[in-house]
């Protein structure tokens, strides 16, 4: 019984492992793709972070005016020759955003237009695009108003 | 059940090999066939040690004394909940722990990470495989808690009764996880390595992985901290023997890794660095592993000495040549994005702050060590205790506690003296008060002094970083003030939830600073006898002795001395400690008494009441009374830290791969009309 | 008077050992403490700690426990089992029964430990001939060598214990500093050529816009 029981596990657990081997065709598809992250993308993230890290620095104090201008004019310039690189590295991706797969191209797809169906009466924000929550007078992503009639 | 337990062992010896093998090849050679093997020789790994452990558990609880591992640590009167914690009460038991859970660590980081990274999963795949068979190997060689008697004694030996308190069935769990999940962070460090992947994607992977096993590790120590507090009645937490010292190490390492891996996130540099670290604290973890096996260096700790340790240290060795050997292969690669621009930048401070990580990490692990050098080099046998590690390291915490409150006040980049000034106005004002405040109070010991003193500077700044953070959204984007303070923490969780990290640290060394202060007093007491102590704050304790009741319990026979207490004369309520004789199911005692303390603890101190026996077998007691101040502080510090650790890694996105989201539909539609 | 009380409380630990270990019957050792004690120190309200404050309210009236080994039996205590000298001295000395606790820390938690007892007492006894602490210390590394101490003594090659972490720090900061200093050598070239295009010139307004965008959308 005990010889039985610890055979099968034995069996079962070698066929689960040896099965891929065994079995190449199945499994052969293309597995290894490329990377989700590039290095283009990160140096573009990290030149954008740089921007936002400065401001809020300087809101917070710890930046001085004067070196404020002079790094945000530094950061502007790696930032838009990162998005420039960016852009030559996908060019079908103007606005860079991850590189997807068919897939989640479809399904993103369907799901903004889910999206845009189900909530009719949503407002957006002029400055830039999102979905506007609360009072709506302000974006809560950038911040900017919204110049919305106050509620009634 | 355990023999089926045993033959899984076997079978998981077996699909481990393979698995390790074929993973690297399979990484090497872009076979996807192999790598999909390997990933589920991972799962299957797992499946088994479950078996394992089910048929271990099955054994407890079914009081299989046949089994030696059951004999040795269990009898038939043990409650239920603590015979589930003799799994891992010994050594053999630990070791399946050990080896499950980083099976478990290993698939989940596996299944979490399924169709991402492709290039590196295989070779972390053969890194946790490597791991676990190496582990499943040293259980079926060495130590197999599966291994049976000769003969089937009527009862067990019964567990330790300082392992039966509910500290001990979490606390080294907990430190486990903590150690464990190193294992993931050093398989894709090593993976990384090893395909030459080394661009930041492997980061963002490794990032939360340390931080999990950083929050497990932090837990761990704190939780074994507030176990040796409550059972073994010495009055305090942490004595600086080298097992404790082998969890602390790798905590070291980690937490020195989180703050440096920040700067190769924004700036690209110390890439070789943070490699280093991440392969350091697996390595540390691994010699933890083998101090507290080895029996190399005594520590109250030990298990029982045995061979094991000299795997380990096989082991060891095999991983740190491994680790840095590929790290000197890649070495070009991991060339920095060198962009320093000051001396005084937040990006310095982090150097700095990672250097005293280092050097603290580095004394422990001298201190530890000495012992066996001394005996090497100079013949002579030496003890490196307390002392020892108090002198040398606390100059060195007060001055990461500085640096703490340092960091966060200092730009990114570069700053200037202006700003500085209006940076450190507030906290260096706080620190002054408090230190010529605790001077007036005739607070004589000097660190003393400095920790609190620094203990204000670091509030404050945390403080200071919150109100303007807050200020900062609220004139930006015109929140409300507790909307901005809440949006603040949500989008930058891993900033804000660091700084209550650190709040919890300032809270935590707080409460070492109050061992400076406490005192122990022994007293014997008749019933209605009184004694009076005073605690470091003017109060005057006033302990009657009421008497010793005995009584059975369970299974053991309890002697409960019991105290009214009064602090300057207002009454506080009753203190009871006990003796335990723990029992075995025939009746006859087991083990020596051991002691249950009495504790009342309030914000400002505790008191600590042990029975410590009785003169000639009467009811004349004799006491230690201890009051401790600040105790308090270092538990409910642990607390803070531990939900500073998860609010910085409360799942949701990075916040940019939020914002990559919110930017791809523009990405998508442009796809879409190509 | 010191060296008395002090054999008097041996003798009562011997007293009570032997009722521990299932010995006469209590009358009986305590006949032989109080044989053993002239003065009847053990007994008597002088030899107990001065922190006592109220008086024995009945003498006799003392209830035995029930079941008496199923607890450490203890000797009183004396006023200089608390003497602050005694206890600093003995946080220096380590136990030698393997627990890896200093001689207090141990006599005062592992109750069934007998050798933190016999230290203490030998403490005690070296106090009374009039050794200094020093002495005293000295006179057990002496006995029981090095590995008594619950630090290394600082002398000849221990020192090598207490420094190497701090010439650690300043090898480290040292290296940080040149480490820093040549990143920021290699520094200049970049940034002055980056002083020269201010914001916005040399650059279309239409890629601006878009890196105010990005900006916008990015959370970090």
């Amino acid at each position: 019984m005990l010889v039985l029981a610890g055979l099968i596990i034995a069996l079962a657990a070698v066929f689960v492992v040896l099965e891929p081997v065994l079995r190449p065709a199945v499994w052969a598809p293309d597995r290894l793709a490329a990377f989700d992250d590039d290095a283009t993308l990160a140096r573009r993230d990290t030149a954008l972070a740089a921007l936002k890290e400065i401001e809020f620095d300087r809101a917070t104090g710890k930046l001085s005016d004067e070196d404020y201008e002079r790094l945000r004019a530094k950061y502007t310039t790696e930032a838009l020759e990162a998005l420039r690189a960016a852009d030559a590295a996908f060019p079908d991706r103007l606005t860079a955003g991850p590189p997807a797969s068919a897939a989640d191209t479809v399904e993103a797809l369907i799901a903004s237009a889910r999206e845009s169906s189900k909530s009719n009466g949503r407002k957006y924000c002029i400055e830039c695009g999102s979905g506007l929550e609360g009072s709506g007078r302000f974006c809560v992503e950038c911040g900017a108003a919204t110049k919305l009639a106050p509620r009634p | 059940m355990t023999d089926l337990g045993n033959i899984a062992l076997w079978v998981a010896l077996l699909i481990g090999c393979w698995g390790s093998a074929v993973a690297f090849v399979g990484g090497r050679t872009g076979r996807a066939e192999l790598a999909l093997s390997a990933e589920r020789a991972v799962y299957v790994t797992w499946g088994l040690l479950v078996i394992a452990s089910v048929g271990l558990m099955r054994a407890l609880l079914t009081h299989d004394f046949n089994v030696e591992y059951v004999a040795s640590y269990t009898s038939r009167n043990l409650p239920v909940y603590y015979t589930w914690s003799a799994f891992y009460a010994g050594q053999k038991g630990s070791l399946l722990l050990w080896a499950i859970v980083v099976a478990t660590f290993g698939s989940a980081a596996l299944l979490a990470n399924r169709g991402r990274y492709r290039e590196l999963m295989p070779y972390v795949a053969g890194v946790v495989l490597v791991v676990v068979t190496f582990f499943v190997a040293v259980m079926l060689f060495a130590s197999n808690p599966f291994e049976r008697l000769g003969f089937t004694p009527p009862d067990g030996r019964g567990l330790n009764p300082q392992l039966q308190n509910p500290g001990m069935t979490i606390h080294p769990p907990m430190l486990y996880l903590g150690y464990t999940s190193i294992t993931i962070p050093f398989a894709f460090a090593v993976a990384a390595l090893l395909s030459g992947r080394l661009d930041t994607g492997w980061l963002h992977a490794i990032r939360r992985w340390t931080l999990l096993s950083w929050l497990f590790l932090s837990c761990g120590i704190v939780l074994g901290m507030w176990w040796a507090y409550v059972e073994l009645g010495w009055g305090g937490y942490w004595a600086w023997d080298p097992v404790e010292n082998a969890s602390f190490l790798p905590w070291l390492t980690m937490t020195a890794f989180l703050h440096s891996v920040m700067i190769q996130e924004k700036r690209g540099m110390l890439k070789r660095w943070n490699v280093g670290l991440v392969v350091g604290s697996f390595l540390l973890s691994i010699f933890g592993t083998f101090i507290t096996r080895s029996g190399v260096i005594s520590s109250v700790h030990s298990f029982t000495q045995s061979s094991v340790g000299y795997f380990f240290l096989a082991f060891l060795l095999f991983a740190a040549v491994a680790g840095f050997s590929l790290l000197y292969y890649r070495w070009p690669e991991l060339e920095a994005e060198a962009k320093l621009e000051s001396m005084v930048s937040r990006e310095a401070a982090f150097l700095f702050n990672n250097l005293i990580f280092i050097v603290i990490a580095f004394s422990v692990l001298w201190g530890t060590l000495f012992p066996i050098l001394s005996e090497w080099v100079k013949g002579t046998k030496v003890t490196v205790g307390p002392p020892f590690f108090n002198q040398v390291n606390v100059p060195l915490g007060l001055l990461l506690l500085l640096l703490t409150g340092i960091g966060p006040l200092i730009a990114w980049r570069r700053a200037s003296p202006g700003n500085l000034k209006r940076q450190f106005r507030w906290p260096v004002a706080a620190m002054l008060l408090t230190a010529v405040a605790l001077a007036a109070a005739r607070i004589s010991d000097g660190w003393a002094i400095a920790a609190y003193a620094l203990a204000a500077f670091v509030t404050t700044t945390v403080a200071q970083e919150f109100v303007r953070g807050t200020g900062a959204r609220h004139r930006l984007h015109g929140e409300s003030i507790p909307v901005a303070l809440g949006r603040l923490i949500a989008r930058n969780r891993r900033r804000y939830g660091g700084y209550v990290v650190h709040l919890g640290m300032v809270m935590l060394f707080a409460g070492f600073a109050g061992l400076a202060f406490k005192s122990d007093t022994e007293a014997t007491l008749k019933p209605g006898e009184s004694v009076t102590v005073r605690s470091p704050y003017g109060h005057a304790y006033r302990f009657t002795h009421q008497g010793v009741s005995q009584y059975e319990q369970l299974n053991r026979f309890v002697s409960a001395a019991s105290m009214d207490v009064w602090r300057d004369e207002k009454y506080l309520g009753v203190m009871k400690s006990e003796k335990r004789q723990h029992m075995d199911s025939m009746g006859r005692p087991t083990f020596e008494p051991s002691t249950e303390v009495a504790i009342r603890s309030d914000l400002r101190e505790d008191v600590y009441l042990v029975y410590a026996g009785s003169v000639q077998g009467t009811e004349e007691a004799v006491y230690r009374i201890t009051l401790n101040p600040l105790v308090w502080w270092v538990w409910y510090g642990g607390v803070v830290l531990v939900i500073g650790g998860l609010i910085t890694m409360w799942p949701g996105d990075a916040p940019t791969a939020a914002s990559r989201r919110r930017a791809a539909p523009a990405g998508y539609v442009a796809q879409v009309t190509t | 008077m010191r060296a008395v009380r002090w054999y008097g409380g041996t003798a009562v630990r011997a007293a009570v050992l032997a009722l521990a270990l299932g010995g006469r019957a209590d009358a009986q050792a305590r006949e032989r403490a109080d044989a053993a004690t002239p003065s009847g120190v053990s007994q008597s309200p002088t030899a107990r700690p001065p922190a006592r404050l109220t008086a024995p309210s009945s003498t006799d009236s003392l209830g035995r426990l029930y079941a008496p080994n199923m607890v450490q039996s203890r000797a009183p205590v004396t006023a200089r089992d608390n003497d602050a000298l005694v206890k600093a001295i003995e946080g220096k000395l380590r136990c030698t029964c393997g627990c890896n606790l200093d001689v207090f820390t141990c006599r005062t938690t592992d109750f069934s430990c007998a050798t933190s007892p016999a230290m203490h007492r030998q403490v005690l006894a070296r106090l009374d001939s009039a050794m200094t602490p020093q002495q005293i210390v000295a006179a057990f590394e002496a006995q029981y060598g090095q590995a008594v101490l619950m630090a290394p003594p600082k002398r000849g090659f221990n020192w090598a214990a207490y420094i190497m972490p701090f010439v650690g720090l300043g090898v480290g900061i040292a290296i940080v500093g040149l480490v820093m200093r040549r990143w920021i050598r290699a520094r200049p070239a970049t940034l002055i050529e980056v002083e020269t295009p201010p914001p916005g010139v040399g650059v279309a307004g239409q890629e601006l816009e878009r890196l105010k965008r990005e900006l916008e959308r990015f959370e970090a």
